[in-house]
């Protein structure tokens, strides 16, 4: 994956580049529609397309401010081109700004916009005026001003063009700039100065060529005689941008999505001392141990968890304390899960009062109470799938958000997160599957592999037998549910109100469930298991001559999940998978077998995924026995097996149509 | 400042003693994920403009889903209404206090401040999130309200969750008595006890011992107990008036959009232009109702007075937005222009189909307004906020109810459009060429219409092909088929014409010398209901989505080579909420063909009938199922 990205998303690090100097960048004016753009209604980029992004422009650069101090400040000009009522909505602009109680806020500058369409050929246009913009007070400090443009219709071209200062005290760093919208892209171009204090990274990740139009040093007026000086500037642009659009089992949006995002690395104001950010691992490594907000809420011993320490303290054996301590703890907490970051508020006492926190803060403290408890535990810093991945390439710290606890024992450490009820111990929900962690360390951190610790699994085993008498089929079912299903199962289980019916009721719609048994609920380390009887009754089985029947109860793969003929990003899983199926079926007396569907299996090449299916007869004991097997090894594919792994559904899908014929004797 | 604060604290330490905590029975828990235990709405009309209403809940929290259910507690507020007080406090089971709410607890939030609208409505909610409580545990609200306009009462409707049992819920309403007001009791065990004393009149309401209402899947609209208020005098803004009958409701309507239809010249010019020399009056109508679309899209501006009242007709002849109210009243006034008389008429809209059980008791609970233009021949009705409804349709949004048609002389409820089992109806007919080697060619056209066309339409209106390939790819029964062609067009008027011809490399199963394959390819009827009724309450299909008529009709050519070995049997099925149908014959050697007809009435059915809906979708999914099966000849 992170080869993966490497090979599609280049990097830039800026700062280091010389250039001569050139003239202030401008772009095109306001005001430049004609009614020949009017009248161009298919594009070529994309002739299908609802709306058509012609022209998207950004500009970024500094300034001083008395009281206010350094301000980022960007230009934005768009003209929208709307082809169809779905696109009408563009007509709405809803810029949200920041405005914190006690210091400078964002200021939103010189706001124009048009609407233009066509009127019996000839071209007229609607000015914004200030009756079609509104503005909400949202939450905390947040404001939002909402745009309406009149005379939005199916067919019109709308401009705007504003300019948003942020001084640096509300946000450190200018806003991500996207090349690539919901909507294709015509031109896509975006500039940046920085002067010469500041140190930026900045990143660009996405699938598509970004164009490094200039890159060079500048004079830079800020409007202070001190921070005024040679500064670099980079201008950006990309052409006839295809609109981004999401695909089935892909990680994250964010990693795909065509885009340049910046980090802070280092100031050097002439007053102050300069302030390096994190630059290096090792950096981010101390700066993480060094803070109130990290390394002292979590490594620093504590007095408030005596209590709980106590509880544990007697066990000897190491892993059964940690057992122990995972039990009790796991799923305790309530989740307040509204953060961005590994920073965390220090009120580590509070969260073990109130047992609410972010998950940040309750992985965070179940460190503590670890390393309190004399085991090798540290944090793990990584990135949610919905964050986007960690290029190890890069040092920002910015790109994590989640918190987890490495404890050494034995061998194999293990990976813990004790946000979630139904997660056995080592296992890492879902969303915590990304690749890449680091670990936070005194005397200097590392990178560890993400990799699932478990499949997606379930083993499910029947006997039935036929009734041609009645008309009916009973047997019995034993299902295991295991690893991530098992996770899965257990959730529902609890999301539905403790009820473990709807389970199968979903899959088995006709059938009588009985005497239904079900193991191991509360004990994540066990497998989850569920035993009971079935029944079902069906006209056709009603003593024909012929029995028509398919052995894989309804449990067969009906339709192929991959529907595209093609595709672009890398097929993600998540997790390995395996699916054993087994029917052992009694042969109908007065009946006997006129045909079965043929033992085969299907596999990719290197072997990773395969399906199975495989038919015996049991001549003495008179039963038939079904038994399929399909696994997939990898969690990521590359889009090249995309084909295969369509393939091996679409067989795994007509093998389980198949049907088993009994002959009247 | 100060003094009030300290003030306000003793005044709430005063107030806090432990609740009772009412011992809650076995009966009540059984699929409950929380009790109301205690719950009071009292609502006081002070003055002709002021009214306050104070709620108190006590609610055991259960498990997860309730504490979802119950753990935050809103209050909305605008121009009008103000939240005076809103306050949260959680105890155990013993009633002793755990938390109470801090000024930290409380959120105030604008209403989707991102959609399409502008609007002076905010919410502030209480939560006690912040700490884990284990289950169970019990949460306490208090929320004061007070309103300057006073032409809404909001209804008493005390089963306001699923999965929740009520111990006792009351209902309290005061009025001077020069004042009043009026209410309507619905599905109460018992009638109210009305009180007078020193010229004020108080009515009270209760509930007691209610059991948790599984599902609403199947659940009539107004079955559930509800008292419905409505004033007498009325206050909003300058406005003073009366309401005591339909015709009042719309009086005020009238009084309050006077003078809103005046249209710019030059808009009056392009309607002049637009008509021409057309003398039919649909036609007409036509011709505004495509000019209104072409020109405006749906945005609402509503501060203050906004909610009630219409933005002029000329704002939205300048900029081409407007709400419902504001662009029913454009068009009305484009109408006008045109010389066709129509009205406005107030509605409930949405796809669930408003209750019956308040049609004599006038009350403004519209959300919605259409307009409506009565012709010799049929009454056309126009939907004012869309940009692509065909002229006349209204469909699941608006049609199937009542509307408050609004005139000078007489506003009375009329009947919208129907739209039953004729209307909405789907016929297809699919031919389907089987190879021998089991892969399969399918070509057919279905026609959409009335209700049924709502989600074909939409797709048919996306450019995006992509996105109508995956539509029609999820609906067809067969894997991993590759479309040669496919197009969605939507045929002027209410109708939806798809064609299609696609491939299945699987078009049924081999079994040694066997081929089996199902005839219905394409759809699929609503998957059996295995849900267990109670049958204590009317039995309701949703006629938006129930009533309807499918006819399919399918040839299938098979491979030389084969014989028919096993035909789906034929099957009749005839309930009381319609019958199913599917045959197959031999029409000619190795062409068979398949035929079946589903008709539905949705609408109210006894609750003991619930079973007999199982038992038929059950019927219908099996016979859908049944396979042919074909032996090879060698």
């Amino acid at each position: 994956m992170t080869q993966f990205l490497l090979k599609c998303g280049g990097v830039v690090l800026a700062l280091l580049l010389k250039f001569p100097l050139s003239a202030q960048e401008q772009g095109i004016r306001f005001g430049m529609v004609t009614a020949g753009d009017l009248a161009q209604k298919v594009y070529e980029v994309d002739p299908a397309a609802e709306a058509v992004i012609l022209y998207d422009y950004g500009y970024t650069y500094f300034s001083y401010q008395e009281n206010t101090g350094i301000v980022i400040n960007t230009d934005y000009h768009v003209k929208v081109r709307v082809l169809s009522e779905n696109a009408t909505d563009l007509g709405i602009v809803n810029i949200i700004y920041r405005q914190p109680q006690y210091k400078s806020g964002e200021t939103i500058a010189d706001f124009r916009g048009r609407t233009y369409r066509l009127e019996g050929g000839h071209m007229r246009f609607s000015e914004v005026t200030s009756k079609d913009i509104f503005e909400t007070k949202l939450e905390d400090s947040f404001y939002n001003r909402k745009v309406t443009f009149p005379n939005v219709t199916t067919d019109c071209i709308i401009e705007y063009a504003y300019t948003v200062s942020t001084p640096m005290t509300v946000r450190d760093k200018p806003r991500s700039w996207y090349f690539q919208t919901p909507y294709p892209v015509l031109y896509s171009e975006y500039s940046i100065g920085f002067p010469h204090f500041l140190g930026y990274h900045m990143l660009m990740t996405g699938y598509l060529p970004i164009e490094t139009k200039k890159s060079e040093k500048r004079n830079m007026n800020l409007g202070h005689s001190q921070l005024d000086g040679m500064g670099s500037f980079f201008r950006y642009a990309l052409e006839n941008v295809p609109a981004f659009t999401d695909e089935p089992y892909i990680s994250a949006r964010d990693n795909f999505i065509s885009k340049i995002s910046f980090e802070l690395i280092e100031a050097r104001l002439p007053w102050g001392n300069p302030r390096e950010y994190s630059t290096t691992w090792n950096a981010i490594n101390s700066t993480l141990i060094n803070s109130e907000y990290f390394g002292r809420a979590i490594l620093r011993r504590t007095g408030f968890l005596k209590e709980e320490v106590s509880r544990f303290k007697g066990i000897s054996d190491p892993k059964e304390r940690l057992k122990a301590a995972y039990k009790a703890w796991c799923g305790s907490f309530k989740i307040n899960d509204k953060q961005g970051s590994v920073f965390i508020q220090n009120e580590q006492k509070k969260v073990l009062d109130n047992k609410a926190g972010t998950p940040n803060q309750v992985n965070g403290l179940f460190i503590s109470l670890l390393r309190e408890l004399d085991l090798k535990a540290t944090p793990v810093i990584l990135s949610r799938r919905s964050n986007g991945s960690i290029n190890r390439e890069f040092p920002l710290l910015d790109s994590f958000d989640y918190i987890i606890a490495k404890v050494e024992i034995g061998e194999e450490p293990y990976l813990i997160d004790i946000t979630d009820k139904a997660m056995p111990m080592g296992i890492l929900p879902f969303e915590c599957l990304n690749m890449t962690g680091f670990e936070v360390k005194p005397g200097g951190g590392a990178f560890i592999d993400i990799i699932p610790r478990a499949k997606y699994w379930e083993t499910m085993s029947f006997t039935s037998e036929i009734d041609p008498a009645k008309g009916s089929v009973k047997g019995r079912a034993e299902r295991n549910y295991l690893g991530y299903r098992g996770v899965e199962v257990r959730r529902n289980y609890y999301t539905q109100g403790g009820d473990f019916l709807p389970e199968f009721r979903k899959k088995l719609g006709g059938f009588t469930i009985e005497d239904l048994e079900v193991r191991n609920l509360e004990d994540n380390e066990m497998p989850l298991s569920a035993q009971y009887t079935f029944s079902y009754s069906d006209e056709e089985l009603d003593d024909p001559d012929f029995i028509y029947f398919n052995p894989m109860l309804g449990e067969q793969l009906k339709k192929n999940p991959f529907t595209l003929e093609e595709r672009l990003f890398p097929v993600d899983f998540g997790w390995p998978y395996e699916d054993i199926f087994s029917h052992t079926i009694k042969i109908p007396k007065g009946y006997e077998v006129e045909s079965l569907p043929k033992s085969e299996a299907y596999a990719l090449s290197d072997n990773s995924a395969r399906y199975t299916y495989q038919v015996t007869e049991n001549k003495e004991a008179g039963t038939l026995t079904v038994v399929t097997r399909s696994y997939i090894r990898k969690p990521v594919y590359y889009a090249d097996a995309y084909h295969d792994l369509k393939e091996l559904f679409s067989y795994e899908v007509r093998k389980g149509n198949e049907q088993i014929v009994f002959r009247k004797k | 400042m100060r003094k009030w604060i300290i003030f306000l604290l003793v005044a709430i330490q005063v107030k806090a003693q432990k609740p009772d905590i009412p011992t809650v029975s076995e009966d009540l828990l059984k699929g409950a994920n929380a009790v109301i235990l205690k719950e009071q709405t009292a609502i006081t009309v002070e003055k002709a403009n002021k009214v306050s209403v104070r709620k108190y809940r006590l609610v055991a929290i259960l498990n997860k889903q309730g504490e979802a259910a119950f753990d935050t507690y809103t209050a909305y507020y605008d121009a009008f209404r103000k939240v005076r007080k809103l306050e949260a406090a959680a105890y155990n089971t013993r009633g002793e206090l755990l938390l109470k709410s801090r000024n930290s607890d409380i959120r105030d939030v604008a209403v989707n401040p991102f959609d399409y609208s502008a609007t002076d409505i905010r919410v502030k909610t209480v939560s006690l999130d912040r700490k884990h409580l284990g289950f169970p545990y019990i949460l306490e609200f208090i929320s004061e309200e007070e309103s300057s306009e006073t032409f809404f009462y909001e209804d008493w409707t005390p089963v306001s969750s699923l999965q929740t049992a009520i111990v006792e819920s009351t209902f309290q309403i005061k009025s001077p008595v020069a004042i009043g007001y009026r209410a309507r009791t619905i599905h109460l065990p018992r009638p109210s006890v009305a009180t007078v004393e020193g010229g004020w009149k108080t009515e009270t309401w209760k509930l007691e011992n209610f059991n948790a209402i599984s599902s609403e899947r199947f659940l009539a609209p107004g079955s559930l107990p509800r008292v419905a208020v409505a004033p007498l005098h009325f206050q909003i803004d300058k406005y003073t008036g009366t309401v005591s009958s339909w015709k009042d409701i719309g009086d005020f309507y009238l009084r309050l959009n006077r003078g809103r239809d005046v249209l710019p010249e030059a808009t009056r010019e392009k309607i002049r232009e637009v008509i021409g020399g057309e003398t039919d009056t649909l036609e007409r109508a036509k011709r505004v109702y495509r000019f209104m679309q072409g020109h405006t899209r749906y945005f609402n501006i509503s501060f203050r007075l906004g909610g009630w009242q219409s933005l002029p007709a000329s704002v939205v002849a300048e900029k081409g937005y407007g709400d419902c109210k504001a662009l029913t009243n454009y068009t009305l006034a484009l109408l006008k222009e045109a010389g066709v008389s129509a009205y406005p008429a107030l509605v409930n809209a949405g796809g669930r189909i408003p209750a019956t059980e308040t049609d004599d008791f006038p009350q403004n609970t519209f959300n919605h307004i259409i307009a409506c233009i009565p012709t010799a021949r049929d009454t056309v009705w126009l939907e004012c906020t869309s940009q692509t409804f065909p002229f006349g349709y209204l469909g699941s949004f608006t049609g199937n109810r009542k509307a408050l048609l609004i005139t000078e002389e007489t506003s009375r409820l009329v009947n919208t459009r129907s739209y039953g089992p004729e209307e909405n109806t789907l016929v297809s007919r699919v031919e389907i060429n089987l190879e021998k080697d089991g892969s399969a060619e399918v070509q057919y056209r279905s026609v959409y219409r009335g209700i049924r066309q709502e989600e074909a339409a939409s797709l048919a209106g996306t450019k995006d092909k992509e996105k109508q390939k995956r539509w029609l790819t999820a609906k067809v029964r067969l894997s991993d088929i590759v479309w040669d062609e496919f197009l969605l067009e939507t045929k002027g008027g209410e109708e939806v014409s798809e064609t299609g011809r696609f491939k299945a490399p699987v078009g049924g199963s081999f079994s040694g010398e066997r081929f089996f394959f199902q005839p219905y390819v394409l759809s699929s009827f609503f998957p059996e209901d295995t849900e267990k009724g109670t049958g204590d309450r009317e039995f309701y299909l949703d006629p938006n989505l129930y009533s309807f008529t499918e006819a399919d009709t399918v040839t299938v050519n098979i491979p030389a080579g084969f014989v028919l070995e096993n035909k789906p049997r034929d099957v009749y099925l005839e309930t009381r909420f319609g019958s199913y149908t599917s045959q197959v014959e031999e029409i000619q050697p190795g062409m068979w063909r398949y035929i079946r007809r589903v008709v539905i009435d949705g609408g109210r059915y006894p609750g003991e009938t619930r079973q007999e809906w199982s038992d038929f979708t059950r019927a219908v999914n099996r016979a859908d199922r049944q396979r042919t099966v074909l032996r090879k000849t060698l």
